[in-house]
């Protein structure tokens, strides 16, 4: 539950800086884009797009998310939207963010990573029960 | 309800613990997602409160000390967020100048001691300790935020090592006061007589102040280096921040260069203060940050 509060995507993002390559993305940064890989969202509607994708594993508080949020802004990963009403909660106008091609770009980099770890996994015969005896 | 609404007033004022940027950016949004949690939680008829207050206030918590050090460490580039008037710059710079070369009068010459009395002491170790110590960090702070971007970690190791001096300084000031007033308070141990005390008293005092100026040199020898490369300092100035670090680095092992070192300081810190007064180095946008 508290495994995004406790980690940092500065490094991550300004690491952008320095390598033509894409970086690994921290947890709270690739499942930020995740969620907003699907449409635009505000703050609410990510954090419960994010809990949905990790089927309630990830809880994305305030802090993580807008600390993340800020700095994926600045990096370029997402944009600010408009500020609109949701039709689905109240009449409060509230601020969508957008995923750039940037971060369209960085969310496939990071899903072509993951597919390449899994292809090795399952070059060596691994799977999640592999350990389960041990 | 109630409690509620006092739980939503206490989140809007903890999030003024962000650094003034980030709240403008996203203050507004931070508080409408907080209030749709609760929101939730009261659909949802969760009224375990605690729990869930408990959580969202820690996980901030963490998000604004981890803002607040990003700023720290990210030097330059967040220097909208932490802008210090320029007029500070030259009043760092005067009161450094000041403590300078009015402490040492206080300390060394006797008519201005008898005419005011304790009291020119503890003005002396108030130049000395606290304003010598703020008006260095706030220095050294400011030229970080200007050329810090092209040698963050010099710049960061630079204000690191006058803070370090600064304390160092507060320090001496400590035991200066603490010794004066234990002779104060205690005439009748006759205590300025002993050449035990005498000794203790010298040896802490130089090593203490030695230290101080040893950190001062790597403070004025990091920032020396980081004008030169990154020549975003007149060569002239970065050249007498290596020329002054040098010798304060040795004042431990040497206590004659102290004048010599105090002269160097003061003209360097003169000419800082008016530059940053002026604005120059001439201030720069944060560097973009591209993910090709």
């Amino acid at each position: 539950m508290f495994l995004l509060t406790t980690i940092s995507v500065a490094d991550i993002v300004v690491g952008m800086t320095s390598t033509n390559s894409t970086p690994p993305l921290t947890p709270a940064v690739f499942h930020i884009l995740l969620a907003l890989s699907s449409g635009e969202r505000h703050g609410y509607g990510i954090m419960k797009q994010v809990e949905a994708d990790s089927q309630g594993k990830v809880s994305m508080g305030p802090g993580t998310l807008y600390g993340s949020l800020k700095r994926m802004l600045d990096a370029g990963l997402v944009r600010e939207s408009d500020k609109r009403v949701d039709p689905e909660m109240d009449d409060e106008r509230r601020i969508y963010y957008q995923i750039t091609g940037a971060g369209t770009e960085a969310l496939a980099a990071e899903l072509e990573r993951y597919q390449r770890i899994v292809t090795i996994a399952q070059q060596r015969k691994l799977s999640p029960k592999t350990f389960s005896n041990e | 309800m109630s409690e509620l609404q006092s739980i939503r007033r206490l989140y809007r004022k903890f999030l003024t613990l962000y650094p003034r940027g980030f709240q403008e950016r996203l203050g507004e949004s931070m508080e409408q997602t907080f209030n749709d949690l609760c929101n939730e939680r009261i659909q949802q008829a969760q009224y375990r409160w605690s729990g869930f207050v408990l959580w969202i206030f820690i996980e901030t918590a963490i998000g604004i000390v981890r803002e607040h050090v990003l700023i720290i460490t990210a030097g330059a580039t967040m220097k909208n967020t932490l802008a210090i008037p320029r007029s500070t710059a030259l009043i760092s710079s005067i009161l450094l100048t000041v403590a300078f070369i009015v402490a040492p009068g206080i300390y060394l010459f006797g008519n201005l001691r008898d005419a005011m009395g304790p009291f020119a002491y503890a003005v002396a170790d108030f130049l000395y300790g606290p304003v010598w110590a703020a008006s260095l960090v706030a220095l050294v702070f400011m030229l970080r935020e200007r050329i810090g971007e092209r040698a963050p970690r010099r710049m960061s190791l630079a204000l690191l090592a006058a803070v370090l001096a600064a304390g160092t300084m507060i320090l001496v000031a400590c035991i200066r006061s603490a010794n004066r007033q234990y002779h104060l308070i205690h005439p009748e141990l006759h205590l300025e007589e002993s050449q035990t005390v005498l000794i203790v008293w010298m040896t802490l005092l130089a090593g203490v102040t030695g230290a101080g100026w040893h950190f001062l040199g790597w403070a004025l020898v990091l920032i020396g280096s980081t004008g030169w490369t990154s020549r975003r300092l007149p060569p002239q100035l970065s050249v007498l921040y290596l020329v002054a670090g040098a010798p304060s680095l040795f004042v431990y092992l040497l206590p004659e260069l102290e004048g010599l070192t105090v002269m160097l300081v003061m003209v360097v810190s003169i000419w800082q203060g008016i530059l940053l007064w002026k604005g120059e180095p001439e201030e720069t946008q944060a560097p973009e940050i591209t993910t090709s």
